[in-house]
């Protein structure tokens, strides 16, 4: 006979759940809603300090702050799941009437509350005194939420999913913290090799990518990839359900219930270390060829490493012999692909398409181009693809683009020793120290090929770009309307416009202007008065063309943080933003007399005189701020 | 009633349960007896839907009861080892129960906790084992389950709270045909309360039997004799499970009346005969000889 429970009777034993769960989770959650607390007190401390409007800046520290409490989430979901590894729980549980299903459902809700509930309790408390001071953090704080729901119930549904797996909750945790770390270790071990052997391969489209997060639900809390992430807590929470019924009770205190999260910490934990000692005898020459170096370094690394985890997952060699067929497996798939790597079996570095089969080409300076950190490499290259038509710009870019493979092919250089540094290059920011390119081609068969080459780069530092062949393209005035950033910003990244006239000296790199045009609490206008240049500007820039610093009268400079940095989503990104770029990227342009729309602009707003020398009068000479 | 048919429970290579079958009946009080490892607990651990066997099935009135909320809510586990948490006490523990058995009733809850001396207030992680027994049996009882699966409950109990408790599953059989299943090896208190034993050697049933039938079918019985007579075999014929000999005395265990053995005996010109029941304990230790569970041959 079936069972016939309804819909309603369900949800009151849910409920009955999460009331009992509550109580029997009261003193973790009272340390959860302390620590809580102290972290919205720490927000709020920081916001009066800096004041409301640059706490913005802080919400990364702030956001990274409540990551490092989730240690008190996990204790709560410890708690929550033990009913599946100690045997006493599992009788008082199992002869419930309460479907397990159910029964498990409702644990993992009662989770998602608990891990929820506290944090947002508190930084509701944060929005609402932030309005109260007049300076509203209600959108920082619902961005917070979002990213805190998506953390939450990422890491609970994996937990839970691990929970059911294994047959202790040692095994448990130490299958989450393992997984979770192994796989991104894992995912840059991959990345770093991948762009060591593929030159020129755009891997910086994984920066943010859920491919680089996977299996790091922790790293959820940092926002980004909600899609993904939804998906993955479906995945694990739907996986969860199905294997909850078919777990048998005397699972408890056993080693694992089903082998799945074993396998996966053993495959990770074994690739992690292979890969470290592999690429380091490889980077050594270890038997004087660097595949073979790699090879032995692997296998010395991944065997002890799987052996070591499999004790520690199974307390002691039992099983070990049988579970090895992944260990195996692992081996000769990574020892074939860094074959086919090593010697560059597919051709993908020589590869530079044929003239002919050629329908367009572009070429972008990663140096000088506003969209760089703003869009991937990809993205940049399906941007330039259309650029160029005439055939002899595309020769011109396939010769800049066989020369960088030529110099490449002759260059002597050992790519394991750049496994290491690729790894923890991120993104475009590597291009703000090494000159960058990206070239790209649309097929006549429809495909684009895109590829990224840095000047210097790891163990390439005498690798240099020779970029005569696009010299011509780079400075033409198409290139700077499509990619200069003073073509390009948005009105609300700029942050201030310097003006010099020509008594200063704008042919050096770094040009003195003692005006500056930049918002503070005396001048409320500043944005207003910078809308107005840059409108008129871009105005004359289309009726007029460029003009060369000779010819100009007026010489503007731009300060601008880009708002939508792909580094910039998460605190590691905009610690790596802010140290890499500065506070703000600038860019520079030239008014001739030709310009009198912006001539008369600026005149207007009073920083210039009626000769177009710099107005020494006005508000914004000499400003402190520039 | 309960049926269970060719049930099987492995733990990996050991099997706990093998192809048992066993009926029991409604208002039926069986008590499960077995040697350490018979596969008493992990039985009682199927039938309350803790496990689930890997062969055979287990019904109950006809329904399967694994992962069945609505069969469980008719039944009531109290393990060996009973969980509670921390910070419970038989109040809030109530409250879980209250919401999740259909049958839970307040008038029982307050007339056992006035019945069982204990605080219901009190943690129960603080109380004696015996204590924490009597709380799992408050809330058991006020589960008002018609069926009932006891592990080792007489274990902590005082002699008058295992008077008490005797008397209050009794009164409960009666009223609510609640049908009561109890695995044991305080075999003395068994034979006070239950009408039917099974007993469980190996993972299978060595019988089961209603309990005063199984009294009558037994005898010990001592025979003596001036001068033991020259037979190849001097019990033939006798259903003798055991046969213990201390120079000219025999203490010989039958199954059967004294109307089928005496006249045999007899026969044997015996200086001296005594033939008495035995006792539940006596028939545990016979049978479990005769099934090769015998530490005679080891002592």
């Amino acid at each position: 006979m079936t069972q016939t429970v309804s819909s309603k009777s369900r949800l009151r034993q849910c409920l009955t759940t999460f009331k009992w769960e509550l109580r029997n989770c009261s003193g973790a959650l009272l340390v959860f809603a302390i620590l809580a607390g102290v972290f919205t007190t720490v927000i709020f401390t920081i916001c009066l300090v800096v004041g409301f409007s640059e706490a913005t800046d802080s919400w990364s520290t702030a956001n990274a702050a409540s990551i490092d409490y989730d240690a008190v989430r996990t204790a709560v979901k410890v708690l929550i799941y033990s009913y599946l590894h100690n045997k006493r729980k599992a009788d008082m549980y199992g002869a419930l009437p309460i479907s397990r299903r159910t029964f498990y459902v409702a644990k993992t809700v009662s989770a998602y509350i608990f891990s929820l509930v506290p944090t947002m309790f508190f930084l509701s408390v944060i929005a609402l005194i932030s309005v109260c001071f007049g300076q509203p953090l209600v959108n920082e704080v619902t961005s917070l939420y979002l990213n805190l729901l998506l953390g939450s119930i990422a890491c609970v549904s994996f937990y839970g999913l691990l929970a059911v797996c294994c047959g202790t909750t040692v095994n448990s945790v130490i299958a989450f913290i393992a997984i979770n770390f192994a796989y991104v270790v894992a995912a840059m071990f991959i990345k770093g090799t991948v762009m060591s052997f593929l030159h020129g391969m755009p891997l910086m489209i994984y920066e943010n990518s859920f491919i680089m997060k996977a299996l790091n639900p922790l790293s959820a809390y940092s926002g980004g990839n909600i899609i993904y992430w939804i998906i993955f807590t479906a995945a694990c929470l739907a996986l969860g359900i199905f294997l909850v019924k078919k777990r048998r009770a005397e699972c408890a205190q056993t080693s694992f219930a089903y082998w799945l999260p074993a396998y996966m910490v053993k495959v990770l934990v074994a690739f992690d270390f292979g890969m470290f000692l592999g690429s380091i005898f490889g980077a050594l020459g270890v038997f004087f060829i660097p595949l073979a170096g790699f090879m032995f370094g692997f296998v010395l690394g991944s065997v002890p490493a799987y052996v070591i985890t499999h004790m520690i997952l199974y307390r002691g060699v039992n099983k070990l012999i049988k579970t090895a067929i992944p260990l195996g497996g692992l081996i000769v798939v990574t020892v074939g692909v860094m074959f086919v790597l090593n010697f560059d079996v597919l051709g993908y570095n020589r590869f530079v398409p044929v003239t002919e089969n050629i329908k367009s080409a572009g070429v972008i300076d990663l140096d000088d181009c506003y969209f760089t950190g703003k869009l991937n490499a990809v993205q940049l290259g399906n941007l330039a693809a259309d650029d160029y038509t005439d055939a002899d710009d595309i020769r011109s870019i396939t010769y800049f683009h066989h020369g960088i493979v030529g110099r490449l092919d002759s260059t002597s250089y050992n790519p394991y020793a750049d496994i290491w540094a690729n790894m923890f290059l991120s993104g475009f920011s590597s291009s703000l120290y090494n000159k960058g390119y990206v070239v790209s081609y649309k097929l006549n068969n429809g495909f684009t090929v895109t590829r990224c080459y840095y000047e210097q780069y790891g163990t390439f530092s005498d690798f240099t770009i020779d970029e005569t062949n696009i010299n011509d393209l780079l400075d033409d005035e198409e290139y700077f309307l499509r990619y200069s950033s003073i073509m390009n910003a948005k009105y609300d990244e700029i942050n201030s416009l310097s003006v010099s006239d020509d008594d200063n000296d704008w042919g050096s790199y770094y040009l003195y202007s003692p005006l500056t045009i930049q918002e503070d609490e005396y001048n409320p206008s500043a944005k207003a008065d910078i809308e107005k240049v840059m409108t008129a500007y871009r105005k004359d820039f289309a009726e007029h063309g460029e003009v060369e610093p000779k010819d100009a009268v007026v010489c503007i400079n731009i300060r601008y943080r880009k708002n939508d940095n792909l580094e910039g989503n998460s605190f590691l990104g905009e610690m790596l933003s802010l140290m890499t770029h500065g506070d703000s990227d600038g860019d520079r342009g030239y008014v001739s007399e030709d310009y009198t729309q912006t001539l008369k602009a600026m005149r207007e707003i009073g920083v210039l005189d009626k000769d177009n020398k710099l107005n020494k009068t006005s508000w914004y000479y000499q400003n402190p701020y520039r | 009633m309960i049926e269970i048919k060719g049930l099987t429970k492995r733990f990996d290579k050991v099997v706990a349960v093998n192809s048992l079958n066993l009926s029991v009946r409604e208002g039926t009080v069986m008590g499960l007896v077995g040697s350490n490892g018979s596969g008493k607990s992990t039985l009682l651990r199927m039938l309350a839907g803790v496990f689930r066997g890997e062969e055979g099935s287990i019904l109950l009135d006809g329904r399967e009861l694994f992962d069945n909320p609505e069969a469980k809510g008719e039944c009531f586990f109290i393990p060996d080892f009973p969980f509670f948490y921390n910070n419970s006490t038989i109040e809030n523990t109530a409250t879980l129960y209250r919401e999740l058995y259909p049958h839970w009733s307040d008038e029982a809850y307050m007339r056992y906790c006035s019945v069982f001396p204990i605080n219901t207030k009190n943690k129960i992680i603080n109380m004696s084992k015996g204590m924490q027994r009597q709380a799992a049996l408050i809330l058991a009882l006020s589960t008002c389950p018609r069926y009932l699966f006891l592990d080792e409950i007489f274990d902590g109990l005082d002699p008058v709270v295992r008077h008490l408790l005797k008397r209050i599953l009794i009164e409960h059989v009666a009223e609510h045909r609640m049908t009561v299943i109890i695995a044991s090896h305080n075999l003395r208190e068994l034979e006070d309360l239950c009408d039917r034993i099974c007993l469980m050697h190996r993972g299978s049933v060595l019988m089961e039997r209603d309990i005063d039938s199984l009294r009558l079918e037994f005898r010990k019985v001592q025979v003596a004799f001036r001068e033991v007579p020259n037979v190849p075999n001097l019990f033939e014929g006798i259903n003798a499970i055991s046969v213990w000999r201390n120079g000219n005395v025999f203490n010989v265990t039958i199954r059967g009346t004294e109307e089928e053995f005496m006249p045999r005996l007899n026969a044997l010109q015996p200086a001296y005969i005594s033939a008495m029941p035995l006792t539940l304990e006596e028939i545990f230790i016979s049978e479990m000889g005769a099934a090769g569970y015998d530490t005679n041959s080891i002592l």
